[in-house]
């Protein structure tokens, strides 16, 4: 519901201003489609409005992964699972804690005032990774299973086109690019990706090195 | 060595030796499985020991993962990191709490980059850079740990990385676990074996941690271990160790680990084996040294006793009873022992027999004879007497020669037997040697023993027969008496031979010893040594004795004649000394003296103007000399006197003896011109054939044929023939003896040229004779030159 809320605004947005559509499709060094990529065209709008997001925990694990938000943005934190989360960050962006111990109860709320990167933890659940992306603008998109993404912008504020991925390593990367003027933009990336940061969850078996077989 | 001694030390050594063998192969193979036990023991115990040390740092690790997690330690990070300058007490105080759950030594929590941010380390500070970097790798954050030595200590440095979350990289915590003497201490107890941890470099080595105390740790510290890694020895503290020495798995410095046993310990548990068998090697070896011993006795006593008894049968005891109760062997030696003892005692008798008796006729020998005589002077009673007789028979040597010696000897064993059958008591009887029996007769007195030798002369009564020849034997009997003839046995043996001899001189069947005989003989023997000393000393003189030249009743010449005036016994007779010169050698001096006498006084007479005929007597033994002729001829050359004027007087048994060599020596003497002439003409076996071919001018008639020339018709027969033969030949001949005038008026008659005797004279010394010419009644011949003119004689010589 948010979420149409938010198309419906975009595209009010646009009919007010020059509304532009760009096309993605973003590819690794090796072609393949990158997923759960975060772009955003910058500088943003001189003025938002504060929207919603939500950071919810499916299955011990921080559903959606990535989740970018314009700062102002008030994400909300509900539990899934049937079990106590304890999700926290200690980024200069937010630093948090909560206590999601509830299943039923309301989900708890935290504020994201500030542009940056939140990575999330859960003190209970070491494997589980997530981040919040807190953007300066509300023009920001993120590729799906096939690498694609929309798009649409007041070209007549944002020029420059961003890219963030967890397994992108900051400096080989040239992350920023001038919005193409023709609307559709194939970036492939040229340097090699990291390997997924997410660590793999514990099978049911307790392993490691309190264990009897090395 | 004795045998005993042999046999017990060969015994008791073997079996010393075989012991000694034993308890060191004992001890070796003891100490040998001891070591490998050992050995084993230390791997064992380095396996226990790194499997302990894994399991610690697996659970440090994983304490230090849980703590790294710690979202308060988080909490206090994040803080800090917000506020820099804030600080980091708090941090701090966490860590401290962290490290004393976990009881780590410290904790210390830096950046990603290693700049400490907080910790509990006394030496590693807040705003240092931490010594293990390399431990640290953003990229690849995980745990890593390791052995490190820090200062003093061995630390377990466990590096964890601090998420918030993964993979956003917080910092480091940093967990440190001291390995101390405590924990090694630990490691000790369930290894078995002593731990240390030590690096450094041989004889400087650091003992950083060990359950030692502080000694051996200090004296582990300056040891040389062997370089080689794997079990080894070494000594500490005077204990031998076994030692295993390896590298601590997680440390990249040169920590080791050395785990010992010791060695000398272990072996203590055998002390008691070892004592054990030492004990009963000393009983086998008591045992089988009393068995040795009772074996070395049973041989080495009769062994011993035997020798006991060779000693003293080699002392001269052949009484000695050999036991021979010993079997074997040593039984069989001991009987032959006694075997050899009874043929040593027949054998001694066998000697003992031939060293006291007379081989050929078994009487008493002269040792036996002289042995039994001592004994009877030494048993003798005052009053009593010794006698000794000596027999000995007459011409025993002739018969000898005649019949052989086979002869010679079974006459003396026929006499032996006739003569033991006369034997009485108190009488003993000898055969000294030759043809000499020795009678003893003790006791006796003085009157018993011309009996005596009469009584032992019957013996030689009856003929004897041998090889079929019946003839009769003489014998002379010399007799001494102890005590008035001599005190001991030899002068009484000596003075019996010499009364013997005196016998034989008279032609006596007995004779008594004198004591006057005894100093004759004992004169002889000094003039022996004396004569020499005489020729050269002046002893001598030259006695003339007058020629006659018979036809012209004038004197013809003199004979020369030695005479010896010695300074003590006075006047010696020629007869005496000068066959004693002969067998001493000295006659040729003796002859040389005379020559050289006789032409010094020729030469007198010569200056006087009388000329006489010198006449010389000289010795067989001088014809011998193959210088005398030239000596003679050197004289006269000397003195001047012409040799027609010497004449060389030698006696017809003289040239008799080796006619040959006379022949030489006299016809060298012929032609110088020397006159010879034959002495004592008619008592020897010449032949005037023999004499016909020596160069001879004058024969000298005996004496014996001249003295009863008037009363025997017979000596008027040999000496007017001799005249009648000798002028025949051309040979002028001498009569001597002439004592009266109606001898040499017979003489005349008989033709006879020179006459020599008491008529004229007897031999005169030099002064005598001069005065003798004084008065002369006969013509004195005189030199051509000086005419019948008389001179004065000089006084002496």
């Amino acid at each position: 519901m948010l979420k149409s809320a938010l198309a419906l605004l975009l595209v009010l947005l646009g009919t007010l201003a020059q509304a532009q559509n760009l096309e993605i499709v973003l590819l690794d060094n090796q072609g393949k489609p990158l997923s759960d990529a975060v772009l955003w065209i910058e500088p943003g709008p001189a003025q938002s409005q504060p929207a919603t997001a939500v950071m919810d925990q499916q299955k011990r694990q921080f559903t959606p992964y990535v989740l970018p938000v314009q700062v102002g943005t008030t994400v909300s934190f509900p539990n899934s699972d049937p079990i106590n989360h304890h999700v926290y960050s200690f980024s200069p962006a937010k630093r948090f804690e909560l206590r999601l111990h509830q299943q039923k109860a309301a989900p708890q709320e935290m504020r994201f005032d500030q542009p940056g990167l939140v990575t999330l933890g859960c003190n209970i659940h070491d494997w589980m990774l997530g981040f919040i992306l807190v953007l300066d603008t509300p023009w920001f998109t993120q590729t799906d299973e096939q690498g694609k993404a929309h798009l649409t912008f007041d070209a007549a504020a944002g020029q420059t086109l961003q890219l963030w991925h967890p397994r992108i390593a900051d400096p080989q990367e040239a992350l920023s690019r001038a919005v193409p003027s023709d609307g559709t933009l194939t970036w492939q990336l040229t340097g090699t990706l990291k390997r997924d940061p997410r660590p793999k969850a514990p099978a049911l078996r307790p392993q490691g090195k309190g264990g009897y077989v090395p | 060595m004795t045998l005993r001694g042999k046999i017990l030390g060969f015994f008791l050594l073997l079996l010393l030796a075989v012991m000694v063998l034993l308890l060191a192969l004992v001890y070796r193979s003891t100490y040998q499985h001891t070591l490998s036990q050992v050995a084993g023991q230390l791997n064992f115990a380095h396996a226990v020991l790194s499997n302990e040390l894994q399991s610690r740092r697996q659970a440090q690790s994983a304490m230090a993962d849980l703590i790294a997690k710690d979202f308060t330690l988080l909490g206090e990070i994040a803080d800090l990191i917000a506020s820099p300058q804030q600080e980091a007490q708090s941090l701090s105080a966490a860590l401290e709490s962290f490290a004393s759950r976990s009881q780590a030594s410290f904790a210390l929590v830096s950046a990603p980059e290693g700049l400490i941010l907080a910790g509990t380390s006394g030496e590693l500070l807040p705003g240092a850079q931490l010594p293990w970097n390399d431990l640290l790798n953003a990229d690849d954050a995980q745990s890593k740990e390791r052995l490190v030595v820090f200062g003093e200590r061995v630390l377990h440095i466990n590096a964890t990385p601090i998420f918030a979350p993964r993979p956003n990289l917080m910092g480091w915590l940093l967990m440190a676990f001291e390995l101390d003497d405590q924990a090694t201490a630990h490691l000790a107890r369930l290894s078995g074996a002593d731990v240390a941890l030590l690096d450094g470099s041989p004889g400087q080595y650091r003992v950083l941690a060990s359950n030692l105390q502080a000694l051996p740790r200090a004296e582990l510290a300056g040891q040389l271990l062997t370089n080689a890694e794997g079990v080894f020895r070494f000594e500490l503290q005077g204990l031998e160790q076994v030692a295993l020495r390896a590298p601590l798995i997680g440390t990249s410095s040169e920590l080791q680990v050395l785990l010992m046993r010791s060695l000398s310990a272990e072996l203590a548990d055998y002390q008691p084996l070892q004592w054990q068998l030492a004990a009963i090697f000393a009983i086998a070896l008591l045992l089988a040294g009393l068995g040795a011993l009772w074996i070395a006795n049973t041989v080495s006593r009769p062994l011993s006793q035997m020798v006991d008894n060779v000693r003293r049968i080699a002392s001269g005891d052949y009484q000695v009873p050999m036991e021979t109760q010993a079997s074997g062997e040593v039984g069989l030696l001991a009987r032959e022992f006694v075997a050899m003892q009874q043929g040593i005692a027949e054998r001694e008798t066998t000697i003992s027999f031939l060293a006291y008796r007379d081989p050929l006729t078994e009487l008493a020998n002269r040792n036996r004879f002289v042995a039994e005589l001592q004994q009877a002077l030494q048993q003798c009673p005052p009053e009593a007497g010794v006698a000794v007789l000596l027999m000995d028979l007459d011409n025993f040597k002739d018969l000898n020669d005649t019949l052989g010696h086979d002869a010679g000897d079974q006459l003396l064993c026929l006499l032996a037997a006739r003569l033991q059958t006369l034997l009485r008591p108190g009488e003993q009887l000898a055969r000294l040697g030759g043809d000499e029996f020795a009678l003893l007769i003790s006791p006796c007195q003085p009157g018993w023993l011309i009996p005596a030798a009469e009584h032992y002369r019957t013996a030689l009564h009856e003929p004897f027969a041998v090889r079929g020849i019946s003839m009769t034997l003489n014998a002379t009997i010399g007799i001494a008496l102890y005590p008035d003839h001599g005190e001991s046995a030899g002068s009484l043996l000596q003075h019996a031979e010499v009364a013997m001899y005196l016998g034989k001189q008279q032609r006596s069947p007995y004779a008594l010893y004198r004591p006057e005989l005894d100093r004759h003989s004992l004169l002889r023997l000094a003039l022996m040594s004396e004569l020499k000393g005489a020729v050269e000393g002046g002893q001598l003189s030259l006695y003339f004795q007058p020629k006659l030249n018979i036809r012209a009743r004038s004197l013809y010449g003199v004979e020369c004649l030695v005479r010896w005036i010695h300074p003590v016994h006075g006047f010696i007779p020629p007869d005496e000394f000068i066959p004693l010169a002969e067998q001493t050698g000295n006659v040729c001096a003796l002859t040389r003296w005379v020559v050289r006498t006789a032409v010094t006084q020729s030469r007198a007479w010569q200056e006087q103007g009388l000329e006489l005929k010198t006449a010389i007597n000289i010795s067989a033994l001088d014809l011998a000399d193959p210088g005398f002729a030239g000596f003679i001829a050197a004289q006269l050359a000397e003195q001047g006197v012409p040799p027609s004027a010497l004449i060389v007087e030698i006696t017809e048994s003289a040239v008799m003896a080796d006619p040959e060599l006379a022949m030489g020596q006299l016809q060298e003497l012929c032609e110088l011109g020397v006159k010879l002439s034959i002495d004592d003409y008619g008592t020897g076996y010449s032949s005037m054939a023999q004499l016909k071919r020596l160069p001879v001018h004058e024969l000298k008639i005996d004496k014996s044929f001249v003295l009863d020339l008037l009363s025997n018709p017979d000596d008027d027969i040999i000496v007017r023939s001799t005249i009648e033969l000798g002028h025949n030949m051309g040979l002028k001949i001498v009569a001597e003896g002439v004592e009266t005038e109606a001898i040499l008026d017979r003489l005349d008659q008989l033709g006879c040229d020179i006459a020599q005797g008491y008529l004229l004279s007897k031999p005169l010394p030099p002064a005598a004779f001069a005065s003798w010419l004084e008065n002369c009644q006969w013509h004195l011949p005189t030199t051509s030159t000086e005419g019948a003119a008389r001179q004065p004689l000089p006084p002496g010589n």
